[in-house]
């Protein structure tokens, strides 16, 4: 099995253990694995700048009339 | 790749550029202690590391080594310099300036490629390993295992997982939210949410006068709140009186106080500062702990004691509870917020015409307070002088205020509590948004927390494997070292509790161990870290293998196994074994196959201008020559310790049999009885002096009696009288390396070593031009 594949599968399984994350999210984070930035340790502007990003994400306008 | 040769000059202990070449064969080479050989290793290990030599790694070698590399007495125009040249025909040479400074050619090469850890081995390193953490031995193993890569991955989700729940500020939204909560349940106790959107209707509906029909919940509200406030603003004077001090009544300034003092307390002694400074620490901690390798270390986060294997475990914990420190900081913020936010109101509230009377009745203490207080200086500072004078000087306010306000007025009393509810309401709903905001959150988090632990199971399974191969590597070796022990089962482990760790298991006389250290004595447990490199460099395939002095501490039966070793498992590879050890040296001269290996030899070091020099002779007399003129007693006693044992493995190699002595006694015989026995086995030793047929050798015998005549007379008197001349230790010691250089072929330089074919039993050189049987 390729490295690629492997990578997909394990992305694979942590969604399917969080099902209400995002396909959006899922695929920032992907492309972040697959990025040059996730050849070394991350140092902490870029850790804070991915972090702000992926939070953006979320910030999607959600329903509000049910608690 | 293999090393073709190593020139260096000025650089260490070497003066003119003096050239090592292994003409990519693989090489023992022998000198003295301080003759100059690891300066050959420091060459390389000056390149692998790009300019760092560990072992000079010190205080007193300057920033940039400077006062350790290049040599003390560099002539002035002189500066360092290395040049190696690889089988591939390429090389790469080094000029180092005289404060360290270096330039490399090529700047890429292959032997930056190279990986320390699986090419040197020297002397104080063959334990490294062992003595290593456990994460120190998969940092080690982790270039080989192939996975960086992944541990890169997995290192980075762990961040992201940290660093996620702090971008979002998720504790000060779970404790916002809890407070939320709590008034929901204070004024709508179990409620559903369709009942309280009900009541919602209904409020709006009352003020607003219409039925809701499309209308957000967001613009009820404010469309419900907004009447109500115009309503209120319509009350008669009395009316407004009792709103405000009804609201007044309400105030938790009491309970508000004190759940700024349960904070204060839960906090603790920790103040934010003191918390920063810790972490700091803590970070400076782990680092510290990554490489200390003492039984036990002084924790410099809490000053404690503490074993080295659980300071992980402990630095973690103190993390964990700063964290909680850290946790109860803003818990302890958002009381003291809230108690602002109320002492606002009261001041609001007091400054309101329709009270005035109920004010100016109060106690003139009291109100100045409330007055003057400047609210937002408590949020930066509320010691318990502040909370009790906030708490005296409220109470009988508020106390006063809910007396005034025991008999409702209906009208009054009914839209403060609407209003109350449509606040609480609207709470309700931002908190709404705040749950969904922490779930999305959560989820995340978990998403990266759950891809984390997957890449750590296949960074697992992926070692597992390596590992299995390297161990059954280490357990061979070992088995070759150390046949019959019972030792057995060496390998390592990966640790089922922890990641990025590897632990050395073995049985030892059949019981399991987990570490060598608590069974192995010191000389076993180099064999055992020698075993872990080789098995390591092993899967380099292409590097060559640099031993430095790695056998000081092997008794001899286990340093002899170490060329069995070499020649079982590294036939294949280049292998550059540097060694001190005269005897060993001679024994490898005959276990070693010299069509794989060549072997040379150092000069003693002189001084810093001489520099290095190798030796022309094949044999070790130079350690004896270099004594001759300042102590030719030491140099007669050297001269007969190498005809010793020189002597001793080349009569076992040519079977030359003396008569039995008892046990060990046959361990301990001299050049002497050598030297006599071989010089009079007249027909033995044979030369073709036609190039067709052989006769005795007659003067290589006459060399023999020679050089045992002067063992005898000489060289016992320098041993035992102490009473040799210059010029006789001179001659003794040519006598000697004569008398042993007649078994090396003066046409092709080989030993008698090779065993003929022909059932004659005639061992000879690799021509034939002379050869022995005894």
């Amino acid at each position: 099995m390729s490295e690629k594949s492997d990578q997909e599968q394990m992305i694979d399984e942590a969604k399917s253990l969080s099902p209400d994350v995002s396909d959006a999210l899922v695929a920032e984070v992907s492309a972040f694995l697959n990025s040059d930035l996730n050849k070394t340790e991350l140092n902490p502007s870029s850790l804070r700048q991915l972090s702000e990003k992926l939070l953006g994400k979320l910030n999607e306008p959600m329903q509000t009339n049910e608690n | 790749m293999r090393i073709k040769s190593i020139k260096i000059g000025w650089f260490r202990g070497s003066a003119d550029p003096i050239e090592l070449d292994l003409s990519s064969k693989s090489l023992v080479l022998y000198g003295e202690n301080g003759s100059g050989k690891s300066s050959f290793v420091d060459a390389v290990e000056h390149n692998v590391k790009d300019g760092k030599i560990n072992h000079l790694a010190h205080e007193y070698s300057g920033k940039r080594q400077e006062r350790a590399v290049v040599n003390t007495h560099t002539p002035g125009s002189q500066n360092g310099s290395i040049f190696i040249t690889l089988d591939d025909g390429t090389s790469i040479e080094t000029k180092i300036q005289k404060n360290g400074t270096f330039t490399t050619t090529p700047v890429v090469s292959d032997i930056k490629s190279w990986d320390y850890r699986r090419t040197i081995l020297r002397q104080n390193e063959v334990a490294d390993f062992i003595a290593d953490t456990k994460g120190d031995k998969y940092s080690a193993l982790l270039p080989l295992l192939g996975l960086s890569h992944l541990e890169i991955a997995a290192e980075n989700l762990r961040k992201i997982e940290k660093s996620l729940s702090v971008s979002a500020g998720l504790d000060a939204k779970k404790i916002d939210l809890d407070r939320i909560n709590q008034k929901r349940k204070a004024i709508f106790d179990e409620l559903k949410w369709e009942d309280i959107e009900l009541t919602l209707s209904g409020l709006f509906s009352q003020y607003c006068g219409k039925v809701v029909t499309k209308e957000t919940v967001s613009q009820i509200l404010k469309e419900a709140l907004v009447a109500l406030q115009i309503k209120v603003g319509k009350q008669s004077e009395e009316q407004k009186r009792y709103a405000a001090l009804l609201e007044i009544s309400k105030l938790e300034i009491g309970g508000q106080v004190a759940k700024v003092r349960a904070a204060a307390i839960k906090l603790g002694e920790s103040a934010q500062p003191l918390i920063a400074e810790k972490l700091t620490v803590l970070k400076a901690a782990i680092a510290y702990s990554s490489k200390n390798k003492e039984e036990e270390i002084n924790c410099p986060a809490c000053g404690r004691s503490i074993q080295s294997t659980d300071f992980t475990l402990h630095v973690e914990s103190e993390e964990k509870a700063l964290k909680e420190a850290v946790q109860n900081f803003d818990a302890y913020k958002i009381e003291v917020s809230l108690l602002c936010e109320g002492l606002q109101s009261l001041k609001r509230l007091l400054g309101q015409a329709p009270i005035a009377d109920w004010k100016s009745a109060q106690g003139i203490g009291s109100i100045s307070y409330v007055d003057d207080l400047v609210v937002e200086t408590i949020r930066t500072s509320c010691p318990d002088e502040v909370l009790i004078a906030i708490e005296t000087n409220t109470r009988t306010l508020i106390e006063s205020a809910g007396n005034e306000v025991v008999t409702p007025l209906p009208d009054i009393a009914a839209l403060l509590s609407d209003k109350e509810k449509l606040e609480v309401i609207q709470e309700v709903v931002r908190g709404s948004v705040l749950k969904k905001e922490i779930k999305a959150v959560e989820d995340l988090i978990a998403f990266v927390s759950n891809l984390q632990r997957l890449y750590r199971e296949q960074i697992r399974a992926r070692a597992s494997s390596v590992i299995g191969a390297i161990s059954a590597d280490i357990a061979r070796m070992w088995g070759i070292l150390h046949p019959d022990e019972k030792v057995e089962d060496v390998r390592l482990n990966l640790p089922t509790d922890i990641d990025k760790a590897i632990e050395i298991g073995l049985k030892f006389y059949g019981i399991e161990q987990d570490s060598p250290r608590l069974t192995l004595s010191e000389g076993h447990r180099n064999s055992l870290g020698l075993c872990i490199f080789l098995a390591m460099a092993k899967k380099d395939v292409n590097n060559p293998i640099i031993l430095d002095d790695v056998v000081v501490s092997f008794d001899r039966n286990h340093r002899g196994m170490v060329g069995e070793l070499l020649k079982k498992e590294f036939s294949d590879r280049q292998v550059i074994l540097f060694t001190h050890e005269r005897d060993w040296y001679i024994d490898l001269r005959k276990q070693l196959d010299s069509k794989n290996w060549e072997f040379k030899t150092l000069m003693p070091w002189e001084s810093p201008e001489i520099g290095i020099r190798l030796s022309t002779k094949q044999f070790t007399f130079d350690d004896a020559r270099g004594q001759v003129l300042s102590s030719p007693d030491s140099a007669g006693n050297t001269a007969r310790k190498i005809v010793d044992t020189s002597f001793a493995v080349l009569a076992e190699s040519l079977q030359v049999s003396l008569p039995y002595k008892h046990r060990e006694r046959n361990d301990g015989r001299t050049g002497h009885e050598f030297l006599e026995k071989m010089a009079s086995a007249v027909d033995s030793f044979q030369i073709k002096r036609d190039g067709i047929n052989y006769e005795p050798f007659t003067e290589a015998l006459a060399d023999l009696k020679e050089a045992d005549r002067l063992i005898i007379s000489w060289a016992n008197r320098a041993s035992h009288d102490f009473d040799i001349a210059k010029s006789e230790a001179t001659k003794l010691i040519e006598s000697c390396e004569k008398a042993l250089s007649r078994f090396v072929c003066e046409s092709c330089k080989k030993e008698v070593t090779y065993l003929l074919n022909d059932k004659s039993g005639f061992k000879q050189c690799s021509c034939g031009n002379i050869k022995w049987k005894f």
